[in-house]
């Protein structure tokens, strides 16, 4: 048996593995499929043997899949059961597919194993690569969106009755036997064993033969990926192949690159991102031809060649993947830079130009603030019902203008490889925006769909994009433990937006009957008891400012509260403007929420420290909690300082 | 500004972290490459390239995308 060495890394190795991984990642983030079918190639090109190179491309994709699938499922695009037996199917086909390259290995040597893999690879690209220029003719002839469909093939599949292997999938909601899926998940199996790119038959197959919408095809696919992965890589480490500096060095590069590459994806048209592809994987399915007569000379099959022959051979193939490479860069980087050039065109007309006095009347320090421009952010779902209702009302009193904001959630990264996935989440957007745009056809209104893999960031850019005064949005009625641990748009909207946030419950309105501010004495809480302070004055309501203390602090902390209070109270003496002050014992949300039950109040102001992500879950937030637990609409205000 | 203050120091934080992480790993390039060479005693070496991959990956992943942020790339709004 031939011993697998692992390649010699010296400054000019580990550079241009830095580079492919940086061109693959930008690729794939571009053109999606996670890129493999560029990385795999490379790396043998380098010098490193087929296992080692499938292994450590693998070894480098499954912490990213982990982190994609756990980031879709707050979206609810998981169906974890379904991803979860096909992941563990997907892994007896890994174990079959591994099985066959040792032997493979075994028997021929390296060289057995590489002919293997590149037959494979030529194979599946030609195969796929064609779906993909069929799919771009057809987009670049598409007039319409076509409904989608469940095929005709996955309507069989849910008809099929076999007692006693039957289980629901909610992805497809259906009823589905056992037998159909776990040919799919070993198909897939042994796929990523062979090249490292197991979606390639994962996410057609579920779409296609289980009917399962494309956008939880994706999302599901991330669950078998992480399965598939974290077991391939056990599998081909306890065979030694595992290179993890390779794929440490891919990695370094191929996150730079995916996330830029995801980018300008939103920067051009659907079909010219298929045509990119599809030129792609027949150029490096193309390369691989070159490397076979040598790999078939060494294994007796042919007649031999002579060496220089092999390398000028081998020399032609890196060419062309380089070539392959360089043009995915070069394209990439051109729709980037023109998309880029052309939408700050496009964000720098008048419409655009920010409204004088940025602050708005309920959070400036410029009492002749306005509210101009207020940002609707709706996913068209039922907890948006009362942001459109609040955020309309607030437009048509100010006469101020509403920019509804609907986001098109997908990860760029699969949006290529699977039909209709960006069509999908930008149909849903727009009807979510065209929704709240007839609630609003009174009141002056632009609407926007914004694309992003994370529904708080498109909120996010849209925001800061029309220098929005507020930010209108609902909230999801998730419980408190499960906001903290997977985060939630709406704490994210609160902690990035560059203006304040509205966050109105569903069944909420703004009836106006009083006024709750929260203060705990910080700048923060006293620029929440000023914002409140402001909009009882103009709409002459009652404001009661509420300070929490717990039943642990001491008269010290007990005197400061009472302080903060006052010291609110006196700002606004000058003011007509009827304040009430309350001290309670108790936990700040709870009191703050039951001051504003007792007040009957039907908004609560609270200061915010815009923390999130790991400061947030270390420091917890008075604000986020104050709006899970409210009925009525919560104003978090951020502090100017 | 306060926010891109906010998002610089976060980014030199996660950056610190994943230099020093690929620091660590070639500093050691050897024992890793040894660890790799498993046996039936010692199988539970696979567990080291699985170990390293999750935390570079969380911590590079989080540097890049506060990076790109900074450097004012984003995905494009559109009507």
């Amino acid at each position: 048996m031939e011993s697998i060495q692992f390649i010699e890394l010296n400054a000019a190795t580990v550079f241009l593995l830095v580079l492919i991984g940086f061109i693959g990642g930008m690729v794939s983030g571009f053109i999606g499929s996670g890129g493999a079918f560029v990385l795999t190639p490379a790396m043998m090109s380098l010098g490193a043997p087929a296992m080692v190179a499938v292994a450590s491309n693998i070894c480098h994709k499954f912490p990213k899949a982990l982190v994609g699938a756990v980031k879709r499922h707050k979206y609810g695009q998981v169906d974890v059961k379904l991803g979860v037996i096909l992941g563990v199917f997907a892994e007896l086909g890994m174990l079959a597919g591994k099985q066959v390259m040792t032997a493979i290995k075994h028997s021929f040597g390296r060289v057995g194993t590489d002919l293997y893999v590149s037959v494979i690879f030529i194979a599946v690209l030609a195969v796929v690569g064609g779906f993909v220029l069929r799919d771009y003719r057809k987009l670049r002839h598409a007039t319409q969106e076509e409904e989608q469909q469940v095929p005709r093939l996955a309507r069989w599949i849910h008809s099929v009755h076999i007692p006693g292997t039957m289980m629901h999938f909610p992805a497809a909601n259906a009823r589905i036997s056992l037998l159909f899926i776990i040919p799919i998940g070993l198909a897939t199996g042994m796929l990523a064993a062979t090249i490292a790119v197991g979606g390639f038959i994962g996410v057609p197959a579920m779409i296609y033969i289980l009917g399962v919408p494309a956008i939880m095809a994706s999302a599901t696919e991330l669950v078998i990926a992480f399965v598939m992965g974290v077991g391939g890589t056990f599998l081909y480490g306890l065979e030694g192949v595992v290179d993890v500096r390779l794929s440490m060095l891919i990695l370094l590069g191929s996150l730079f690159g995916i996330q830029l590459g995801a980018i300008g994806t939103t920067y051009v048209k659907d079909y010219q991102v298929k045509l990119v592809m599809a030129v792609i994987m027949l150029t490096v399915l193309f390369s691989r031809f070159f490397y076979i007569p040598g790999y078939l000379s060494a294994l007796g099959i042919i007649a031999p060649l002579q060496d220089g022959t092999v390398a000028t051979l081998k020399t032609l193939g890196d060419s062309v993947l380089a070539v392959a490479l360089i043009l995915g860069a070069v394209t990439v980087l051109t729709s980037l830079t023109r998309g880029i050039a052309e939408h700050r065109k496009a964000t720098q007309s008048p419409a655009f130009v920010p409204v004088a006095g940025f602050a708005a009347a309920v959070a400036g320090n410029d009492a002749s603030a306005r509210l101009e421009r207020i940002l609707l952010a709706t996913d068209g779902s039922e907890y948006s019902e009362g942001a459109v209702r609040v955020a309309t009302a607030l437009a048509r009193r100010n006469n101020a203008k509403l920019i509804i904001a609907s986001v098109a959630v997908y990860n760029p990264e699969y949006a290529t490889t699977v039909p209709g996935l960006k069509q999908a989440a930008q149909a849903a957007a727009e009807r979510s925006v065209a929704a709240a745009a007839a609630a609003a056809r009174d009141v002056e209104h632009q609407t926007i769909v914004t694309e992003a893999d994370d529904p708080y960031r498109g909120i996010v850019d849209a925001a800061a994009a029309c220098r929005a005064d507020i930010v209108v949005m609902g909230r999801r009625g998730k419980r408190w433990l499960a906001r903290a641990m997977v985060g939630d748009a709406t704490a994210r909207v609160i902690g990035n937006a560059p203006c304040n946030v509205l966050v109105v419950p569903r069944g909420a309105t703004l009836s106006e009957h009083g006024i709750v501010a929260a203060t705990d004495g910080s700048r923060y809480g006293e620029a929440a008891a000023r914002a409140a302070g402001r909009i009882a004055a103009a709409s002459g309501l009652p404001l009661a400012v509420v300070s929490a203390v717990l039943p642990t602090h001491n008269e010290q902390r007990r005197h400061e509260a009472v302080a903060a209070v006052e010291r609110v109270k006196s700002a606004l003496a000058d003011q007509a403007v009827a304040v009430t002050g309350v001290v309670a014992e108790g936990r700040p949300e709870q009191v703050i929420v039951e001051q504003g039950r007792k007040a009957g109040a039907d908004l609560i102001v609270v200061g915010t420290h815009g923390r999130n992500g790991i400061g947030q879950l270390l420091m917890g937030s008075v604000a986020e909690r104050v709006i899970g637990a409210a009925n009525c609409p919560v104003l978090a205000v951020k502090s100017a300082a | 500004m306060e926010r891109r203050n906010a998002h610089w120091g976060k980014a030199i934080f996660w950056g610190t972290i994943t230099a020093l992480l690929y620091a660590a790993l070639f500093w050691y390039a050897e024992l890793v490459i040894e660890l790799a060479r498993t046996t039936p005693e010692a199988w539970w070496h696979v567990l080291v390239p699985i170990g390293i991959a999750f935390a570079v990956s969380y911590t590079h992943g989080a540097f890049t995308g506060l990076f790109w942020e900074l450097m004012g790339l984003k995905p494009a709004t559109k009507k």
